[in-house]
């Protein structure tokens, strides 16, 4: 009977697990959604961006619904951290967003759904959001007092004139001597106190002024009393970037963001503290490598030849093979060609004789080897010009300006042309540079750039090359008042933050 | 004989039913630890009012149960750290002194309490720290030990100590071996007690990995350090102008950055 008895209860248990499950499947449909770029580079307040997603999907039309959510970064700034807050903009299948936003990185997801099965897919796009100044060619310019200011050219032809009158109320004491762009620079955000990393602009001005502004809101971050953890008592000549970091050289040495003696770990307040090695002194006659992350300059208080590595730390190039420049040699100019090449031009005081030093980088972050010095028995017209530029890239010759003429040095055959443009205004030539920038996120340009000074206007002109020299039309007009001294591309890319950009090869 | 067969099934359907009873664990206490190294506190009367003859570190203690309508007694009790026990009376008020057991309690209704430790200002800590190693004692009221959790260890002297921050993670702590002559000269010479909380209000170095906080800004350590490398060369200089020997701690080795 106890048998009986279990057996029964088993059986109950067993009819407990029939199946009554549904298997008669339907098949789901997918929904592929294109049509949105990779990224959008958009101006708050003045451009509304539009999107009209393609999608492909069995579902009737009807069927679907629509949502654009934008996600921002919380780490305020041009950097995309991995926390973000949501906010819905949009629940139709065509976006036209007027972009108010403030500045800075965002994700852009749009999601398609079928509420009837719940399916739903997403696309993801990145909207890089800015201000007018966060992109541009950066003017600096002595004004008609003597003066340093900043004109913008737009990608779009407009010139936006004397911003730091604009925006800050006044112009920086001072002649111009030098602008830099400073990508990723670490600085405290005036309105949260976070250290955050933006991407700024470094003026400095023959009066020892070294003043840092935020591209994207022109908040003046430093000036030079603000700058170190100590007063200051150096003499400003260049801010730049390398792979690592965001440099300042002055007459008190490299400075660096990037500590060699401490891993880079948190965000620093952005100001600096020592040069990284005791080899104090520097000068304008500065050149970047791409090759070695950094930068070669001269010391003009000892006389020496410096190169500033990866990490910031500066170290006197010497070489067993050939005779140094010293105690009796000026500095007349550096400038780089390609990757792995510097030329400096010396004077030695002591027998009047001029010599073109070639520094050679060999291999990528490796130290500089002079390779070669060239005895000019002519120094010609090159050697003692004001005005000096190096074509960085496609020929291996240095434009300078002689009696407000231009010309360009051939390096390899130690000869001098001129270059005529027919179309360069009259006026005197306060400016010639090779300007480039060439990444595959931004636009790219290659450009000679001339400005001439008349009448209390400048006019800048840029051009396309052949073989280094102008050629045709120039593909970039501005005019404004006031002397052009230096231009500076700035680029607002997030990924800018990343040492595999800061390091590369654009003009600074 | 069919109704026999449910009439138990039914019994143990029904019996599942029956209400739970509150889950009780027991009521214990802990000391309560902001970070997992909160386990060693220290302490310096170097720091403080040079005057003083007494000073007061905080042990905080969290229960574990039931809040509880009435006051709970904490009791503590001193065991041997093998490393130079302080003495009860001479280093430091006892547990049990009448000056601070009614200080010893949960309040009513709370499961925190910060207890009172009165250390003494004796002429023997200036030739070195002691010790205390406290223990929650068990008692009735707190009956549950979590060996874990339940005993903290208090170092203090009349001489510098070496903050639990001061770490050797030479990629976030920039200043080297500690040595209580370095200690000494970076606080003369900066103005600055160097000590735990200096650590972590001001240069955001805490002992606990990551091993830095929202304070840290790695650009003023360096130039702290840079700026005390050139202030130990000038000192040095002057002392070997002097005709003595550069500065060293008691065992010799020279103060170094």
């Amino acid at each position: 009977m106890k048998t009986f008895t279990l057996l029964t209860c088993a059986l109950l248990l067993v009819s407990c697990y029939r199946d009554k499950g549904n298997y008669d499947y339907t098949p789901v449909s997918d929904i592929e959604i294109s049509g949105l770029e990779e990224s959008y580079i958009l101006v708050t307040g003045v451009d509304t961006l539009r999107i009209s997603p393609l999608v492909n999907t069995t579902y009737p039309e009807s069927d679907l619904e629509y949502r654009w959510v934008l996600a921002k970064s919380t780490n305020s700034g041009n950097t995309v951290s991995d926390k973000f807050t949501y906010d819905t903009i949009r629940e139709q299948r065509d976006l036209a967003f007027p972009v108010t936003e403030p500045p800075g990185v965002y994700y852009l997801y749009c999601r398609v759904n079928n509420p009837r099965n719940g399916y739903a897919a997403f696309a993801r796009t990145t909207l890089e959001i800015g201000t007018l100044y966060n992109r541009g060619h950066y003017i600096l310019k002595e004004t008609a007092d003597g003066n340093s200011e900043l004109d913008l050219l737009l990608e779009d032809g407009r010139l936006l004139p004397d911003i730091l009158q604009s925006t800050r109320g006044a112009t920086i004491p001072g002649a111009p001597r030098s602008l830099g762009m400073l990508y990723a620079k670490s600085l405290v955000d005036p309105n949260s106190w976070e250290k955050v990393r933006n991407h700024c602009l470094g003026v400095v001005t023959r009066a020892g002024q070294a003043v840092v502004y935020r591209a994207f809101d022109m908040y003046r971050a430093f000036d030079h009393q603000t700058l170190f953890f100590d007063e200051p008592a150096d003499v400003p000549y260049k801010f730049y970037t390398s792979a690592y970091s965001c440099e300042y050289l002055s007459s008190a040495g490299l400075f660096s963001e990037h500590n060699a003696s401490i891993m880079t770990v948190g965000n620093t307040a952005g100001k600096y503290s020592y040069p990284e090695t005791d080899v104090a002194g520097g000068s304008d006659h500065w050149a970047y490598s791409v090759n070695m992350w950094g930068a070669l300059y001269w010391d003009e208080s000892n006389h020496r030849l410096v190169h500033g590595n990866a990490n910031g730390m500066a170290n006197e190039l010497i070489s067993d093979d050939f005779p140094m420049p010293g105690a009796t040699h000026d500095c007349l100019f550096a400038g780089t060609y390609g990757p792995d090449v510097i030329h400096a031009l010396f004077r030695d005081n002591s027998t009047g004789e001029y010599l073109l030093y070639t520094i050679t980088i060999a291999f990528m972050r490796g130290a500089p080897a002079v390779t070669a010095v060239k005895s000019l028995p002519d120094p010609g017209r090159w050697a003692n010009a004001a005005l000096k530029a190096s074509n960085e890239t496609s020929a291996n010759i240095v434009y300078f300006v002689h009696e407000n003429r231009l010309f360009y040095y051939d390096v390899a055959n130690d000869a001098e042309h001129a270059i005529d443009i027919p179309t360069l205004p009259d006026g005197e030539i306060t400016h010639v540079a090779h300007r480039h920038f060439n990444f595959t996120d931004a636009p790219a340009f290659d450009y000679f750039s001339i400005a001439t000074f008349a009448n209390g206007q400048y006019t800048l002109q840029a051009y396309q090359m052949i073989g280094g020299i102008p050629n045709g039309e120039p593909v970039l007009v501005a005019r404004g008042a006031g002397k052009v001294k230096q231009v500076q591309y700035l680029a607002p890319n997030a990924s800018y933050s990343n040492f595999f950009f800061r390091g590369r090869a654009y003009s600074r | 004989m069919k109704t026999v067969y449910l009439l138990p099934l039914l019994l143990l359907l029904l019996s599942c039913e029956r209400e739970l009873e509150l889950y009780r664990s027991g009521d214990g206490l802990n000391f309560y630890r902001a970070m997992p190294g909160d386990t060693l506190l220290s302490y310096s009367f170097i720091y403080g009012d040079p005057d003083a003859s007494r000073a007061t570190v905080w042990l905080e203690v969290e229960t574990i149960g039931m809040l509880s309508a009435l006051p709970r007694a904490v009791e503590l009790e001193q065991l041997p750290s093998g490393a130079n026990d302080a003495v009860p009376g001479v280093h430091y008020l006892p547990f049990n002194d009448p000056a601070v057991v009614a200080d010893y309690s949960v309040p009513a209704g709370q499961t925190r309490a910060r207890l009172p430790l009165v250390l003494l200002r004796d002429a023997s800590l200036q030739a070195g720290q002691v010790t205390i190693l406290a223990r929650v004692k068990p008692t009735a009221l707190f009956p549950l030990v979590n060996p874990e959790r339940n005993r903290v260890k208090i170092v203090f002297s009349d001489q510098l100590e070496k903050p639990e921050n001061w770490i050797s993670i030479t990629y976030v702590f920039p200043f080297g071996e500690y040595g209580p002559v370095k200690h000494r000269f970076m606080i003369e010479q900066t103005g600055e007690k160097w000590d735990d909380e200096y650590f972590s209000e001001t240069l955001g170095i805490v002992r606990d990995a990551p091993y830095y906080n929202a304070n840290y800004d790695n650009a003023y350590c360096d130039y702290l350090l840079n700026l005390l490398a050139r202030l130990l060369r000038e000192y040095n200089a002057e002392r070997q102008a002097a005709g003595l020997d550069v500065l060293k701690e008691a065992d010799g080795t020279p103060v170094s950055f």
